[in-house]
C-alpha cells in the first residue's frame, strides 16, 4: 500500500484517531478499578474507534454506561443522530443480550452494535 | 400510455423478433421481477424440466435502469431454476442494463435450444445471433475481454457471458455482467444448456421517461438524503467497506456462519472483517468500482500485493462470498478469501452458493462420512485455504469427484453422500443458504423459510432491524421476537419486491425511503401516477405470481416447503448471544400466511389472487 497516499486521502480519520486518543486514552482495564470496557460496532465505531474504557459506579446499570457513553459522543456528532443510534443500537452484555436494566459490574465488556447495513 | 418493447429470442429457430408490452400489462408489473413473473408464468409450458428446450430466461429491465435515479442500474434474470425445479430471480449491477436500454429494449426473453454454441449481439435496431464456438470454454473475463475487442467501435459493447461452469451445467452458477454476478438458482446453467454463452450489447438511444424534469427533481432529492446518510453517503460505511462493513456487528450478534454453520461465532472475525479489508487490500477504501450514479459505491476491489495468490486483481468481496468463502469455511485468510471470490466470478460460480457447499464437504471430511478418494486426493479440512482454492477450481470447472460434489450444489451433494449428512446441509428448496445465522435472527429464519428462490438474504433483509441497530429496541423488531413477526416480514418482502421492479439497487434503501422517495421517481419515469398503496401491490402481486409458480411447477407444493434445515430447527447454537436457540417456525409462519391471505398450507387464496388480478393463475394451481 502506497502510505502517503493514504495518509493524504484519509488524514481526516487518522485526526479522529488521535483526537480521540488524546480524550479518552487508549488503554486497558486496570485491576481493582471500577470500569467496563465499550466495544462499539457500525456507525458508532466510525465515531469512538473500536473501544473505549467507561468508570461505573456501584449498582450500576447498562442505561448508565449508555448515558456516559452519549455524554462522551455528545462533542463528536449530531446530539439528536446519537440519541436515535443509542436508542436502536442492539446492547451485548459479556456476549449476551440484555436489557438497558440489568446490572453490569467492574471488567464487564458491554458491545454496542450501533446501525450498519450490508446485504 | 407508454409502453416498451422487448426483445424475443427463439434459439431454436434462429428467429428473433421484437414485441411492445401492452400497458396495461406494463402498469401491473412494472418490470424487473414483476414482468418476469409475468412473461415466463405464461410463455413456461407447466412442468417441463429446468434444462429443456421450452423453459424459458427473462432478463428484465425496470422503468428506472439507464435514467438519472441513484443506482439505477438492477436488472433481473429469472426462469425455472434447475437448482431447485421452481421460481429463481437474480439482479446484477453494473453498466451492461444501461447499454440494454441504450439499445432500445426493456428486457429479453430466451427460449429454444441453439444447435452449437451461439452469442446474441445487439446493436440498436440490430439485433443477431452469432456463432461463439470459439469462445465456448473461455472463462467469463476472457469472454468479455475478446468479445469488447471485437465488437468495440465509437463505443464499447457491454457483455453478459456464462462461464465454464455453466458450459459443463454445473447448477450453483451464476451470469456474469460486466463484472457482476447475476442471481442466485443456477440461471447461468439453463443458458449454458441451451447453448447461448453471451449477449453483447451497443445502445445510442435516449432512454424514455415521461416527464425529464420531475424524475430530475426527485433523483436530486433522492441523491441529497443518501449523501447525508452515514451509511450511504460520503465517507460513509459503504464507500470505505461496502457490504463488508458488517461483519463485526453479525459476528457480535452470534450470526456469522462459521464452519458451515456450526456456530454464529467466528474467533477470527477481526481478521476478515470490512475493516481489515479496508485497511489493506482495498487501500482505506479509495479502490471503489462504482456502479454508474451510485452515491453508495459498495464495490471495492482487492489487489493482491504479495503471498501465494499476489497478482489476482478483482472485485470485492462482498459480504456474502467473504463469509460464505471465509469463517463458514473457516478461512481466516483475507487473500485468499479474495482469491476464492475471484475464481467464482472467473468460473462463473455463485459465490454463496459455492462456500455454502465446499462448507458441508468440510464438515462430512471432518466427520468421515467423505474421505480424500472422494476429494481426489484434497485434505478437505475447515481452513484448509489451499484445499477451498482446489474445491472451486474443481467445482468452476467440473472435473474430478470433488468438482462434481461441488457444482451440484449442497442439497444433491448430501443425497449422494447420505449417512445423515442431509441434517447439515444448509438449504432451503434447495437453495444453499446465505450469511446470515437464522437461529440468531429469527426473522431471517422466516425470510429463508418462506422466500420464492429458496434461502434468499434479500426476501426481505430483516437483520439490520433485527440485530444491527436498524429498527428501535422494541418488538416485533428484537432477534428472538415471534409475535408479529410474519406480518413484518411479509409487508416488508411486498416492498422489496416492488423496488424489484424499479431497477434500482436495493442498497440505497438503506439510505432513502422504498416507497417514500423511490415512488415519485418511478411515477416521473413511467408517467403511472401510482398511489404508494398500487406501488406496493405491483410488488405483492410479483411475490404472489412467483409463489404460483411453485405450486405449478412442483406437485406436492406447500407447507413443507417452506422449512429450514434440520441444524436450525433442531441443533442449539453452541455460542455467543443466540446461544441455545433453535428457530421456531411454525408461529411465524402461521402469521406470514394469514398476513399474505394464503390458507394453511401456503398456497394463495383464490381471493387473494383475484384482489390482486392474477385471475389466470387460479385454474393454474386449483
Amino acid at each position: 500500500m502506497n502510505k502517503n497516499k493514504f495518509i493524504r486521502k484519509e488524514w481526516h480519520l487518522i485526526f479522529k484517531y488521535l483526537f480521540l486518543k488524546t480524550k479518552f486514552g487508549v488503554k486497558t482495564l486496570e485491576a481493582g478499578k471500577k470500569e467496563v470496557v465499550v466495544k462499539f460496532m457500525g456507525f458508532l465505531r466510525e465515531v469512538a474507534g473500536p473501544e473505549i474504557i467507561v468508570p461505573i459506579k456501584d449498582n450500576s446499570r447498562i442505561a448508565d454506561v449508555l448515558q456516559d457513553v452519549h455524554k462522551r459522543l455528545e462533542p463528536l456528532m449530531e446530539k439528536e443522530l446519537l440519541t436515535k443510534v443509542l436508542r436502536n443500537s442492539r446492547i451485548v452484555l459479556n456476549g449476551v443480550y440484555a436489557p438497558d436494566e440489568s446490572e453490569i459490574n467492574p471488567g464487564d465488556v458491554l458491545t454496542i452494535i450501533s446501525p450498519a447495513a450490508g446485504g | 400510455m407508454r409502453s416498451e418493447t422487448i426483445l424475443k429470442v427463439d434459439l431454436t429457430k434462429g428467429s428473433i423478433s421484437k414485441e411492445t408490452v401492452d400497458p396495461a400489462i406494463l402498469r401491473n408489473y412494472m418490470g424487473g421481477k414483476g414482468l418476469a413473473a409475468y412473461y415466463l408464468f405464461n410463455e413456461i409450458p407447466p412442468r417441463v424440466p429446468a434444462f429443456s428446450a421450452e423453459n424459458k430466461v427473462a432478463i428484465m429491465c425496470g422503468p428506472l435502469i439507464g435514467t438519472v435515479a441513484p443506482s439505477s442500474v438492477k436488472f433481473c434474470v429469472a426462469t425455472k431454476s434447475p437448482l431447485t425445479g421452481g421460481w429463481t430471480d437474480g439482479y446484477a449491477s453494473g453498466t451492461w442494463a444501461d447499454m440494454l436500454r441504450a439499445a432500445g429494449y426493456y428486457g429479453i426473453i430466451i427460449g429454444g435450444i441453439a444447435e452449437k454454441p451461439t452469442y446474441l449481439y445487439i446493436e440498436d435496431d440490430k439485433v443477431e445471433l452469432r456463432d461463439a464456438s470459439d469462445i465456448w470454454g473461455a472463462n467469463t473475463y476472457e469472454t468479455i475481454r475478446l468479445l469488447k475487442e471485437r465488437h468495440r467501435s465509437d463505443i464499447e459493447p457491454t457483455v453478459l457471458t456464462i462461464g465454464p461452469a455453466a458450459e459443463k451445467l454445473g447448477l450453483i452458477t451464476t451470469i456474469i455482467a460486466e463484472y457482476r454476478a447475476a442471481g442466485r438458482g443456477g440461471a447461468a446453467s439453463v443458458l449454458g444448456f441451451k447453448k447461448l454463452k453471451a449477449i453483447v450489447v451497443k445502445g445510442h438511444k435516449e432512454v424514455p421517461v415521461a416527464n425529464r424534469e420531475k424524475l430530475e427533481e426527485a433523483a436530486r432529492a433522492a441523491r441529497e438524503k443518501l449523501i447525508k446518510n452515514p451509511i450511504t453517503g460520503a465517507k460513509g460505511r459503504h464507500q470505505q467497506m461496502g457490504t463488508s462493513n458488517i461483519v463485526l456487528g453479525v459476528n457480535a450478534a452470534g450470526a456469522l456462519p462459521t464452519r458451515n454453520f456450526q456456530t454464529g461465532v467466528f474467533e477470527y472475525a477481526d481478521e476478515i472483517s470490512g475493516e481489515s479489508f479496508r485497511d489493506t487490500l482495498w487501500m482505506g477504501g479509495q479502490r471503489r468500482r462504482p456502479c454508474p450514479r451510485c452515491i453508495n459505491q459498495c464495490t471495492h476491489v482487492a489487489i493482491i500485493e504479495s503471498g501465494k495468490w499476489a497478482g489476482i486483481v478483482d472485485e470485492g468481496p462482498d459480504y456474502e462470498n467473504l463469509t460464505m468463502l471465509g469463517s463458514n469455511c473457516g478461512i481466516a485468510d483475507k487473500n485468499t478469501i479474495a482469491t476464492a471470490e475471484f475464481l467464482c466470478d472467473l468460473y462463473g460460480l455463485e459465490g454463496i452458493s459455492a462456500g455454502n457447499t465446499i462448507g458441508f464437504l468440510m464438515e462430512c471430511f471432518e466427520k468421515g462420512l467423505i474421505t480424500k478418494e472422494d476429494t481426489d486426493g484434497v485434505n478437505l479440512k475447515f481452513g484448509n485455504e489451499d484445499a477451498l482454492i482446489e474445491a472451486l477450481v474443481r467445482g468452476g470447472t467440473v472435473t474430478g469427484k470433488l468438482g462434481k460434489l461441488v457444482a451440484m450444489g449442497v442439497r444433491r451433494a448430501a443425497d449422494v453422500i447420505g449417512q445423515g449428512s442431509q441434517k447439515f446441509a444448509m438449504h432451503v428448496k434447495g437453495l444453499e443458504m446465505p450469511a446470515y445465522e437464522p437461529r440468531a435472527a429469527f426473522g431471517m429464519g422466516l425470510c429463508y423459510a418462506r422466500s420464492d428462490r429458496g434461502a434468499c438474504h434479500l426476501r426481505p433483509w430483516t437483520f439490520g432491524a433485527e440485530c444491527l441497530g436498524l429498527a428501535p429496541r422494541e418488538p416485533p423488531y428484537l432477534p428472538y421476537d415471534i409475535q408479529g413477526k410474519g406480518a413484518w416480514v411479509k409487508t416488508l418482502n411486498d416492498v422489496f419486491a416492488a423496488v424489484d421492479c424499479t431497477g434500482v439497487c436495493l442498497f440505497i434503501t438503506f439510505g432513502i425511503d422504498a416507497v417514500e422517495d423511490i415512488l415519485p421517481m418511478v411515477n416521473a419515469a413511467t408517467g403511472f401516477n401510482y398511489t404508494a398503496e398500487e406501488y406496493i401491490k405491483i410488488g405483492e402481486r410479483a411475490s404472489n405470481l412467483t409463489r404460483a409458480f411453485w405450486f405449478r411447477e412442483v406437485g406436492d407444493f406447500g407447507r413443507e416447503y417452506d422449512t429450514l434445515p434440520w441444524r436450525c430447527l433442531h441443533e442449539p447454537l453452541p455460542s455467543g448471544p443466540a446461544k441455545g436457540k433453535t428457530v421456531p417456525l411454525e408461529p411465524m409462519l402461521n402469521d406470514y400466511y394469514k398476513a399474505a391471505g394464503w390458507d394453511a398450507n401456503g398456497k394463495p387464496t383464490k381471493a387473494k389472487l383475484q384482489e390482486l388480478g392474477l385471475d389466470f393463475v387460479i385454474n393454474k394451481i386449483y
